[in-house]
């Protein structure tokens, strides 16, 4: 029997995932705001292109059958496993969630004694106490992302808390891979990265999940706090199936000369949302947010990025590549805001279409509010088109069949974006998957 | 065409900001009410079907909701503004015919003496109707035809109705619904096929009365092959209440034609400026909107084309100064509804004092276009501190064979840049002008001259003051 | 051939419009002078639906942004839209009146 979205639901997932009291009343006031709060239509700016109409929110179960711990990562199903970067010596941390429960987590010992904190989120906040209670929800969400902030907020399952205390260097990756195992799932991971000063870390998150039988709903929330000169990195890699509706958001908060870079390469998905939006507060502080998306079939790719500068000598780059074939559609909107006090804020927003076929489409708008004159750059640019016939021609004279002219083409246009991807493993598998994007048959 | 009436200063530096003490025909009054789009149209004798556009147009109005983007319009008071006001019993065919006070407005502007030396035709209107036009001999006789839209609806009224509300319909938008119930004077242009109007024909506007709004319509149709330059300009005198110039600009461009529209709008800082201007090119034609926005309290404007035909082409080249109290949004929108069609928007903003600028602008290539190309520039010149600038472009591709670029960045005037020329003797002022003209010159080279030359100064004077 | 019911024919007014789905494409149908016709509803140009727009003999106006459609042919008459809406059959059977693709 599928559960409902109501006040039940949020009790029964609070109690599987061994949230403290506060959490739990956050959970019932994300609920009561879920309530209260109108779906987004497309009459708002944030959602102009994007139909979500047809989600049936109560055709997905709120708390999915338990998935039962296990003892170690061979009894986890191979496929999930396979997901998993490397070998154990290439990670220093993780965790594997099928549906609404992380069913295996792994720390390195080492960052566990340095007081590392890396565990579904529940866990986590209570291991971490008032530090975690202080942050969690700080980062806020925009206005017309709250809904669906508060609808994960207030149903949240699995997801992680990843805690870095001050100056503590994590040099390997740490991954969490989110599964979904069937139609009808609905996940709400949510996930929580503090990391404090002078402290750094790369956390790799993974969505992933075969070709559903019908439709599932994955909605993902991520909050990512950076002290003092940190330095984060968040990968999140979505390669959900296409029966699933996809939405995450991505929230930093960035203090003084900290640096969070966000690289999003969506790739699955009915419907894939992926807003990411950075916060410089503090002076020097640094955000790059690049991505990749490939769209077949009848996708729907919808990213949006904000840049809010607020300090000054702030920075901050967005930098999206995107390739759409069958009648797949992508949508790319961004905000650059630079406050009046955000002096010598240098801004830059691209965002490349490559459309490889009759019927896929683009529609792009980049926006830039600059309420000072004291901007040390401040530019964007878009484009869309089909790849260059010039290129393909020589290709095509230098003995490729059209098919090879344009994969060499589309590798190649990618190849920019995934090369500053600093994870080789990850890079391996998004340059994988664009060659197995490549060989799909429209 | 340098003209050079008397420097009067008032304000800061806006030389047209005197006003006459000119009288009226009809007895005007405040608001707006069906009644008074019916005065309206039975005082001008129109047709019946203009009587029903008209006040479907007002029910329009008075049902839309205003605008929830773009600039601030809360302080608009609709019902304090009059909505026609008539100074003159006929239109007349030569500037000694004019009553004096009326004359003298367009002397001290500047207008009997450049249409001697320079222009093909010039139709000036005074609030709300045309008053004096005259259409050189040639023109004529090459069956051009250049007049008022109320002239136009009488002596042509099969071609303003074959038109009118086609390109922007009566519910377009609210401004464009008032303008629709209440439209008065503006231009009316027909070109017959194969004829090339070397010479530009020029309209000049003028709002006169305190919480005037003027409300001109303007119909351009240019036949196969042909070609014409329109230019139009624009000064009301300073008030420290507001005014309100909501204006519709209709044009179709047949195949092969070529169509340029300049404005250079220079409202006094107390007039809401709220244009809809678009424009059909159809197979092969070209059309180009050159958009220099210097004065106004707040304008919103965002000239248009709709390229329905193969090959068609269309061009935006926009320019807008905001300095203090003053936010200009303009833009421009090319939508590529036909194959092979390209597009170029340009778009140079400059804010200064506590000015705010804004670019709004849209590119769509509809599914079934095929082999568009559309490139986008719109650059912003940041003054000072407490200016602002932003950019809002749109793009909706649904074809896979387009090419389409854009570009933008939004500056400040360089420090090093300034030493320099400073360091040359050059005063800061003058340093400061001509980076903005540098900036800017790309708009203003594909002005004639004397417009140039005009826009140029019209900017240097706003910026005076900008510096220091 | 997929078709759906709209109403019994003698609740669509002359002057009136209805709106039914039909195989997933929305479709507007109108009572001109009482003969029925049926056109696509959403407007060509944005998301908005003719059947909320302003009949006027036989056209009707989109409520968004004014675009005119002549009813009887889907005939796009003015801007902002480009395109023509698709004609949609209506059948009487009866009392009831129903829209068939």
């Amino acid at each position: 029997m599928a559960a409902s979205f109501d006040s039940d639901a949020v009790t029964s997932l609070a109690q599987r995932a061994g949230d403290p009291d506060w959490l739990i009343e956050g959970r019932l006031d994300a609920l009561e705001r879920f309530g209260s709060l109108p779906w987004p239509e497309m009459s708002l700016e944030q959602w102009k292109h994007t139909d979500i109409r047809s989600l049936d929110l109560e055709s997905f179960d709120a708390a999915p059958p338990a998935h039962e711990p296990v003892a170690g990562l061979d009894d986890v199903p191979a496929d999930i496993r396979a997901l998993a970067i490397g070998q154990k010596g290439d990670r220093l941390g993780l965790a594997i969630q099928i549906d609404a429960d992380v069913v295996h987590t792994r720390l390195a010992a080492p960052l566990a004694q340095q007081g590392v904190i890396f565990a579904p989120l529940g866990e986590g906040v209570s291991a971490l106490g008032e530090r975690a209670r202080e942050l969690l929800g700080r980062a806020g969400a925009s206005d017309h992302e709250a809904k669906l902030a508060a609808l994960n907020h207030a149903f949240a399952s699995g997801g992680a808390l990843l805690y870095v205390p001050r100056g503590v260097v994590v040099e390997k990756p740490i991954q969490s891979v989110r599964w979904l195992s069937g139609a009808g799932i609905a996940s709400f991971p949510r996930v929580v990265v503090i990391v404090e000063d002078g402290a750094s870390v790369t956390y790799i998150d993974h969505y992933a999940s075969a070709e559903l039988a019908g439709d599932a709903l994955n909605m993902a929330a991520v909050e990512i706090y950076a002290g003092q000169a940190a330095h984060v990195d968040y990968l999140m890699v979505q390669d959900l199936g296409q029966q699933v509706w996809h939405f995450s958001q991505v929230r930093a908060l960035i203090e003084r000369d900290a640096t969070v870079r966000c690289f999003d390469a969506a790739l699955g998905g009915r419907l894939a949302r992926s807003v990411v939006e950075s916060v410089l507060d503090g002076q020097g502080a640094r955000a790059e947010m690049l991505g990749l998306y490939f769209g077949d079939h009848a996708q729907h790719m919808d990213v949006r990025t904000l840049q809010l500068h607020r300090g000054p000598h702030t920075s901050s780059e967005v930098y999206y590549k995107g390739a759409l074939k069958g009648t797949s559609h992508a949508v790319y909107s961004g905000l650059v805001d630079i406050e009046k006090d955000a002096k010598q804020a240098d801004a830059q927003q691209l965002d490349r279409n490559l459309l490889l076929s009759d019927g896929a489409g683009a529609d792009p708008s980049p926006f830039l509010e600059i309420k000072t004159s004291e901007v040390t750059r401040a530019t964007h640019g878009v484009s869309v088109g089909r790849p260059d016939e010039e290129v393909l021609f020589y290709l095509r004279s230098r003995g490729l069949s059209d098919a090879d002219a344009e994969r060499l083409y589309v590798t190649g246009f990618f190849q920019e974006i995934i090369d500053r991807v600093h994870v080789p493993e990850v890079r391996e598998t998004l340059t994988a998957a664009v060659e197995d994007e490549l060989a799909l048959e429209d | 065409m340098s003209t050079k009436p008397a420097d009067l200063d008032l304000g800061k530096g806006y030389r047209y900001g005197w006003h006459d003490e000119a009288s009226s025909i009809n007895v005007p009054k405040r608001g707006l009410s069906r009644e008074v789009v019916e005065e309206i149209s039975h005082g001008k004798g129109e047709p019946e079907w203009m009587t029903k556009i008209r006040v479907k147009a007002y029910e329009h109005f008075m049902r839309r909701p205003m605008p929830n983007w773009g600039a601030d319009l809360g302080e608009i008071d609709f019902d304090n503004i009059y909505y026609y006001i008539k100074p003159l019993e006929e239109q007349v065919k030569s500037w000694d015919d004019l009553p004096d006070d009326i004359k003298n407005t367009y002397v001290k502007l500047g207008i009997p003496e450049a249409e001697r030396e320079f222009l093909g035709g010039v139709t000036a209107q005074y609030e709300s109707e045309v008053v004096y036009h005259s259409v050189r001999k040639d023109l004529e006789e090459k069956g051009i035809f250049f007049s008022d839209m109320d002239t136009a609806l009488r002596e042509h009224p099969d071609i303003v109705k074959r038109y009118f509300g086609t390109i922007i319909p009566p519910n377009d938008n609210k401004f464009a619904a008032l303008n629709t119930a209440v439209w008065s004077g503006g231009s009316f242009i027909y070109v017959p096929p194969g004829v090339e109007v070397e010479i530009p024909l020029q309209a000049y506007f003028r709002i006169n009365k305190e919480n005037m709004g003027q409300f001109e319509r303007t119909l351009i149709i240019v036949d196969e092959g042909s070609y014409v330059h329109y230019v139009e300009g624009c000064s009301a005198p300073v008030y420290t209440t507001d005014s309100l110039h909501s204006a519709v600009v209709e044009i179709v461009a047949h195949k092969n034609a070529r169509v340029r529209y300049t404005t250079i709008q220079n409202w006094s800082n107390n007039v809401y400026n709220l244009v809809t201007k678009r424009a059909v090119a159809h197979e092969g034609a070209v059309m180009e909107w050159v958009d220099g926005n210097i004065g106004s309290k707040i304008t919103m404007k965002y000239p248009s084309i709709y390229l329905m035909g193969e090959r068609a082409r269309g061009e935006v080249l926009s320019v807008a100064f905001a300095g203090e109290g003053q936010h200009q949004d303009a833009g421009g929108k090319i939508v590529h509804v036909a194959s092979n069609t390209s597009g170029q928007i340009i778009s140079k903003s400059v804010s200064a004092q506590g000015g705010r600028t804004g670019y709004r602008g849209l590119v769509k290539v509809n599914a079934d276009a095929t082999g568009c190309k559309d490139f986008v520039r719109c650059d912003a010149l940041i003054l000072d501190e407490n200016s602002r600038s932003d950019t809002y472009p749109y793009m909706e591709i649904d074809n896979q064979t387009a090419n389409i670029g854009h570009e933008a960045t939004v500056s400040k005037v360089g420090d090093e840049q300034l030493f320099y020329l400073m360091s040359r003797g050059i005063s800061e002022n003058d340093a400061m002008g001509m980076i903005v003209n540098g900036f800017i010159e790309p708009i203003t080279k594909e002005l004639p001259m004397e417009y140039a030359v005009e826009l140029t100064r019209l900017i240097q004077l706003q910026m005076e003051g900008a510096v220091g | 051939m997929s078709k759906v019911r709209v109403c019994r024919s003698d609740e669509l007014a002359p002057g009136m419009a209805a709106r039914v789905v039909l195989d997933g494409t929305p479709v507007a149908v109108f009572n001109v002078e009482g003969a029925f016709h049926a056109i696509g509803d959403t407007c060509t140009h944005e998301e908005a639906s003719l059947s909320e727009g302003f009949v006027d003999e036989d056209t009707v106006e989109c409520p968004k942004h004014g675009a005119v459609f002549h009813i009887p042919t889907g005939e796009v008459r003015t801007l902002p839209a480009t395109r023509s809406e698709p004609v949609f059959r209506t059948v009487v059977e009866g009392d009831e009146l129903y829209v068939e693709a």
